[in-house]
């Protein structure tokens, strides 16, 4: 995607917070989109990121804060003034409308006459490869087209924003595999910037460039996904992108070792605590001076275990000084959705 | 759109204020007129009408539920032949005036009836022709309430009994009648409160042996204006009323939405219960209106068409179907503006005070209502808006009814959608929530209209000589004797029965789904 000298944020949220009664489900959080960019946010069930995208979309009313869209001010706005494309996580189709009828109604709302709309709406629908259906009602189709049609009714808007609703999250693990993929190559298609909320890790991963993980309504670290998964600013966000060895240090800090940290086959032998056969070979715990190392194999290493020994070299240069933070912050972040 | 409070009220504000000028300020008036003297409670006389009307409400809602209860399950289970025929089938009496009803009990059953010399026992004026003219009405919104109920319990929980051990009939009870408890109870306390405040049916087949407190309410104001006493009266109906109501809007705020499966064939014992059931409910719910149809073309001499000839040859039954028509169609209008407004206040308000105030019309009694029109607004006694009015009154409800249960399930976040996709706050209504929530609304038209054109409590009341309806037409013919007026009333009720089901047909189309 060529970017312009200059380039736009299609989105910028400043400073945002929202509570519900004495609860506070967003604090103090700010983050930008650049145009054409797909941006996840990450996080834990009731971290806030739903009320995010919702203050953004309009549907909610943020306390404090601000929400710009291309340098325009939409902080007060109601959501049809607002020109977005959103995708909800039950995909909210309307029942009493065909495929055809559910996607045209973003541009008919938009006052483009109906054959304009139409053509709009075949266009998103070949996109998304849907075309042939458009007669059939949502409820004659199964989860994943219907899923499918939720994303073509956001892009036949045009809008310059699609925000993304725990989009997959509703679909069986083959198929939410498979639509990673596509998501991704048709966010790219469309140029249009994307802000998608998942739980999930793999799908942030795998659909956006840049990933932002919430906690307790607040943005923790923002990055590029690689650089996140590599460099976790704290033990927490360690955790909660899957790293297995994370050990507590002096003075309120944590040792995380990442896996290209760890040599197998050289350094000095260890006990083997614990050994469980996965789908891909097999996780062992190794009983290492650092703590417990949680280590996956896959079966070729397997063969490198020797009575029950594995030799194990950590390069310490490799192993971050992180600061623990895993406390019991998720108290405050009991959200309502 | 934001559903707050304020607003909900707002939009509900219009009903409120009909339902304190036209049902808090009569009723007050009534209650007041006489002062209400509650000594009436300890005459031996009065605590003997009010065990009858709550011992012949007691056994209609335990009858209905040993018939209704088992049938509606079969029904959620299991494919029977006819079944989903019969439960659209059962919306007819729902929508047959209770003088039709009346008439077709005392066409089978009463002094004249076809059937009163072939039966053991005689039946003409014992209480037995009450129950069964209760069951007639009640036995349908039994078994829909009941059906609803136990449809939503998942076949997969009944499956779960089933590995674990319990035979079909335990899994029923011990899985499918737990869960379906609130349909359940729903209709049996509907069917007890619109038993205990029936009026037309004890009125006429009754007599004064058997005379509910409701008849008494009317005996007490209308020919003996003894104010005093009939006001204890209808404070202890509605102290009644009020508690069975509020438990009705709990159990029914619960859960809805029914799980789409196909079901299996019905086969054995289930299959053999079902049809005995399902023979005996068509028998109490349609007998009744085939006599009403069969009676107006054969009399003792046998068929003829000399009672149609003189009720068509009849001026009067052109200005009785002409007034009937007119006052209904003026009273849906109004209806259905008032009880939309107050669904929609209702929803958007997530009020369940708002949701019980629009039952108020159908719990009290319409006689001891139409009493305090006369004395709450003299002027206006004598006049045609205040009959509308009065017929708006008893018909909103029904459309708030409908349309509320549709409202709240609205599929969530469609709204939200639309209004993401570009949709202001009043196209979002038009385009979704209008066409989502239409069947209901129509379903609701539908049921005020038939029950304004079979009116009959309050416009016996209210009503002019000029303004006489064709139930007033009925109630006057009923009260002659001889074969004669039996068949021309019947032929009447034939009229009337006709134009309940064409207005059913017309604004319904068969698809809206009421209870």
């Amino acid at each position: 995607m060529s970017s312009p000298t200059t380039a736009p944020t299609a989105l910028s949220i400043q400073r945002l917070s929202k509570h519900y009664g004495r609860t506070v489900a967003v604090q103090d959080f700010s983050l930008d989109v650049a145009a054409g960019e797909t941006l996840a946010l990450l996080g834990p069930s009731g971290c806030g990121k739903s009320t995010v995208l919702r203050c953004v979309a309009g549907l909610e009313r943020p306390d404090s804060g601000q929400i710009m869209m291309e340098g325009r001010e939409m902080t007060g706005l109601p959501p049809e003034a607002r020109d977005i494309g959103m995708v909800f996580q039950d995909y909210a189709l309307f029942p009493h409308l065909s495929v055809l009828g559910n996607v045209a109604y973003g541009p008919r709302m938009r006052r483009a006459p109906r054959a304009e709309a139409e053509r709009r709406a075949r266009e998103a629908l070949a996109l998304v490869d849907l075309s042939g259906l458009e007669h059939r009602r949502p409820d004659q189709l199964s989860g994943g087209q219907q899923q499918r049609v939720a994303l073509a009714r956001a892009l036949a808007t045009g809008s310059g924003l699609l925000l993304l609703d725990e989009p997959l999250s509703n679909l069986d693990e083959k198929l939410r595999h498979e639509l990673r993929g596509e998501l991704k190559s048709l966010l790219a298609q469309t140029r249009s910037a994307a802000l998608l909320v998942t739980h999930d890790q793999r799908e942030a991963l795998a659909v956006a460039g840049r990933v932002g993980v919430m906690r307790a309504g607040q943005l923790v670290q923002v990055g590029p996904g690689p650089d996140l998964f590599a460099r976790p600013a704290t033990a927490w966000v360690a955790a909660f992108l899957g790293h297995a060895n994370i050990f507590k240090g002096p003075n309120g800090t944590a040792r995380v070792v990442p896996e290209q940290a760890v040599r197998l086959g050289a350094g000095d032998s260890y006990h083997i605590t614990a050994q469980v056969l996965t789908d891909s070979g097999s996780e062992v715990t190794v009983d290492h001076p650092l703590g417990p190392l949680r280590l996956h194999l896959s079966p070729r290493e397997h063969g490198l275990i020797k009575g029950g020994q594995l030799s194990v070299q950590v390069d310490e240069a490799g192993v971050l000084q992180v600061p623990d933070d895993r406390g019991p912050v998720e108290a405050q972040s009991r959200a309502g959705r | 759109m934001r559903r707050t409070a304020p607003a909900g009220w707002l939009v509900a504000l219009p009903s409120l204020a009909f339902l304190a000028l036209l049902l808090a300020l009569p009723l007050g008036r009534t209650l007041l007129a006489g002062g209400i003297q509650l000594d009436v409670w300890t005459q031996p006389y009065f605590q003997g009408r009010l065990a009858w009307t709550l011992t012949q409400a007691g056994l209609t809602a335990a009858l209905a539920a040993a018939l209704g209860v088992p049938l509606a399950y079969l029904l959620s289970r299991y494919r029977l032949p006819g079944g989903q025929l019969l439960l659209r089938l059962l919306l007819l009496p729902f929508v047959t005036p209770v003088l039709v009803a009346v008439l077709g009990l005392n066409a089978l059953l009463g002094p004249q009836g076809w059937l009163n010399g072939a039966l053991p026992f005689q039946v003409s004026d014992g209480p037995l022709l009450i129950l069964l003219g209760n069951l007639f009405f009640n036995l349908p919104v039994m078994i829909r309430l009941s059906h609803g109920g136990f449809s939503r319990v998942s076949p997969s929980l009944l499956g779960a009994a089933r590995t674990l051990g319990a035979s079909g009939w335990r899994s029923a009870l011990s899985v499918g009648l737990p869960l379906a408890l609130p349909g359940i109870a729903a209709g049996t306390i509907l069917t007890f409160l619109y038993s205990a405040l029936s009026f037309g049916l004890p009125l006429i087949l009754g007599g004064a042996r058997y005379a509910t407190l409701e008849v008494e309410i009317y005996t007490l104001t209308a020919y003996q204006l003894r104010l005093g006493e009939a006001s204890a009266l209808i404070v202890g109906q509605l102290a009644l009323t009020l508690a069975a109501t509020w438990v009705y809007v709990n159990l029914t705020g619960r859960g809805q939405g029914t799980p789409a499966y196909t079901l299996p064939r019905a086969a054995g014992a289930p299959l053999w219960l079902g049809l005995g059931l399902m023979a005996l409910v068509l028998t109490l719910c349609f007998a009744p209106l085939l006599a009403v149809v069969a009676r107006s073309v054969l009399g003792a001499a046998g068929p003829t068409l000399s009672y149609w000839q003189a009720v068509v040859s009849d001026p009067q039954t052109g200005r009785e179907l002409g007034n009937t028509l007119r006052f209904g169609l003026w009273a849906l209008a109004g209806a259905t503006l008032l009880g939309g407004l107050h669904a929609l206040g209702a929803y958007l308000a997530r009020s369940r005070l708002l949701d019980l105030l629009s039952m108020l019309p159908l719990m009290v009694s319409p006689v001891s209502l139409a009493v305090g029109y006369l004395l709450a607004y003299p002027r206006q006694a004598a006049t045609l808006p205040m009959l509308v009015a009065a017929y708006v009154l008893l018909a909103y409800p029904l459309v708030t009814r409908s349309l509320l249960p549709a409202l709240r399930a609205l599929p969530p976040h469609t709204l939200e959608a639309a209004r993401t996709l570009g949709a202001s706050g009043v196209q979002s209504w038009r385009t979704v929530t209008l066409p989502l929530t239409l069947p209901a609304l129509r379903g609701g038209m539908a049921l005020s209209l038939a029950t304004v054109l079979g009116e009959f409590g309050a416009t016996l009341v209210l009503t002019r000589p000029e303004w006489a309806t064709l139930s007033v037409g009925l109630y006057e013919r009923l009260g002659r004797p001889g074969e004669r007026n039996l068949g021309e009333a019947c032929a009447l009720a034939t009229i009337l029965l006709a134009l309940a089901l064409l207005s059913f047909w017309l604004l319904d189309g068969g698809e809206g789904e009421v209870t």
